[in-house]
C-alpha cells in the first residue's frame, strides 16, 4: 500500500485545490526558489530555467486533483520539474547519455586526489556547471535531488547499470575538474 | 560509503540553492491561469451554441430535402440541373473565399493557442468536427442532392467555424488589454 504522506502544507495544497489563487501562490513561494535551482542545475541557462519553471508550475495546478498525498507534495513537484527539463534537454538533443567508451580502470572511484581537494560549495558548483550535459545532469539527480538509480533509471529510460557507470564518471569528472582547478 | 565530495555536497546541499526565479515569473503563471479560465468557460458555452445550430440545421434541411424529393419530377429534373451548375460555380467562388478567410483566422488564433496545449487541443476536435460534417455535405453536393440546401449548409458551416475563431480571438484581445490596463495600473 502506497504510504500516505501528512503533508505539511496539506491545508494550503487542498485550498489551492480549489482554485484559490491566494493559496496557489503560497505554494509558489514555499517551493518556486528550489525548483528553480533544480531547474537552473540541470539547463544552466536563466532564461530556459525561467520558462520550465512557469511550465511546471501551470501542469502542477492544473493537475493538483490528481495529488493524492501517496509522496510529499515538494517529490510531487520535482518529479514534474525534472520531467519539464528532461524532456526540454531531449528536444534540444543533449546527450543526456554518454556512451563514451571507458575502460573499466576509469570506473573506478579516483579516491588518491580527493584527499587534497579543499571542497567549497562556489568552487564545486562551478566545477558542475562545467560538467558535459549528461554528467551534469546525473549529478543533479543523485547526489542534489536524492534519486536512486533504480528511479534515475526510470527518468532517463536507461538501465540502473547505465545509471550507476555514468554516476562514477560523472563524479570521476568532476573530481578532476575541481583538482585542475585547485 | 559516501566519499568527501559526496559527503560535502550532502551537508551542503541548501548553499547550492543560491539563484532566485525572477520577480515577475508569479504573474506570467497567474495570467495565463486566467486565461485558461476565462477561454474554458466561453468555449463551452460556444460550442454548445454551435452543436444547436448545426442540429437546427440538419432537422431543416432533412424535412426539406424530404419535401424536395416527393415533388421531384423528369421534367423538373432537367431544369434543375442546370440551375444546380449554376449554383455549384457561385458555391466554388464562395468557399474559396470563406476558406481564405478562415485560414487566416485560424493562423492569427493559432498565435495566442500555440502556447496553449489544452486550448489548442479543444480546438482541433472542434474544427476536425465541422470538417466532417463538411465532407458529409460534399458528398451530397456530388451526389446532386437537394443543392440549394447542401450549399447554405457547407456556407453555414464556413461561419460556424469563423464564428468560433473570431471569438476565440475576441476572448484574447480582451485578456490582452486587461493585461495591458492592469500593467499600467502595476506602474
Amino acid at each position: 500500500m502506497a504510504e500516505i504522506f501528512a503533508d505539511i502544507h496539506k491545508e494550503i495544497i487542498e485550498l489551492s485545490k480549489t482554485g484559490n489563487s491566494k493559496a496557489q501562490f503560497q505554494l509558489y513561494q514555499l517551493y518556486a526558489k528550489a525548483m528553480f535551482n533544480i531547474c537552473m542545475r540541470m539547463m544552466k541557462n536563466a532564461g530556459e530555467a525561467e520558462d520550465l519553471l512557469q511550465e511546471s508550475f501551470i501542469e502542477a495546478f492544473s493537475k493538483l486533483q490528481t495529488f493524492r498525498y501517496e509522496s510529499s507534495f515538494g517529490a510531487w513537484l520535482k518529479k514534474i520539474v525534472i520531467n519539464k527539463c528532461i524532456n526540454s534537454l531531449k528536444k534540444k538533443k543533449a546527450d543526456i547519455v554518454l556512451t563514451e567508451n571507458i575502460q573499466d580502470l576509469d570506473l573506478e572511484d579516483i579516491n588518491e586526489e580527493e584527499t587534497d581537494l579543499k571542497l567549497e560549495v562556489n568552487k564545486v558548483r562551478e566545477a558542475i556547471e562545467k560538467l558535459p550535459d549528461g554528467y551534469r545532469i546525473i549529478i543533479s539527480l543523485y547526489l542534489f535531488e536524492g534519486y536512486d538509480h533504480s528511479e534515475i533509471s526510470e527518468i532517463l529510460g536507461i538501465t540502473e547499470s547505465t545509471s550507476k557507470s555514468q554516476y562514477l564518471r560523472a563524479k570521476n569528472k568532476l573530481k578532476e575538474i575541481l583538482a585542475a582547478n585547485k | 560509503m559516501k566519499d568527501k565530495i559526496e559527503q560535502f555536497i550532502t551537508e551542503n546541499r541548501e548553499k547550492f540553492d543560491i539563484y532566485e526565479p525572477a520577480p515577475g515569473l508569479w504573474n506570467k503563471i497567474i495570467s495565463h491561469q486566467r486565461r485558461v479560465k476565462l477561454l474554458s468557460l466561453n468555449w463551452n458555452g460556444l460550442i454548445w451554441k454551435a452543436a444547436i445550430l448545426v442540429v437546427v440545421f440538419f432537422s431543416a434541411f432533412l424535412s426539406s430535402e424530404y419535401m424536395h424529393r416527393a415533388e421531384y419530377s423528369g421534367k423538373e429534373a432537367a431544369k434543375t440541373a442546370g440551375l444546380n451548375d449554376a449554383r455549384i460555380k457561385e458555391f466554388q467562388k464562395a468557399e474559396q473565399y470563406y476558406s481564405t478567410m478562415v485560414n487566416d483566422r485560424l493562423k492569427e488564433v493559432q498565435k495566442y493557442t500555440s502556447n496553449n496545449p489544452e486550448i489548442n487541443k479543444e480546438l482541433n476536435y472542434d474544427l476536425k468536427e465541422l470538417d466532417n460534417v463538411y465532407s458529409q455535405l460534399k458528398k451530397d453536393l456530388k451526389d446532386n442532392i437537394a443543392n440549394k440546401e447542401v450549399i447554405e449548409a457547407l456556407i453555414q458551416n464556413y461561419r460556424l467555424r469563423l464564428q468560433v475563431l473570431e471569438d476565440i480571438l475576441n476572448k484574447f484581445h480582451d485578456f490582452d488589454n486587461a493585461a495591458t490596463k492592469d500593467e499600467k495600473h502595476e506602474i
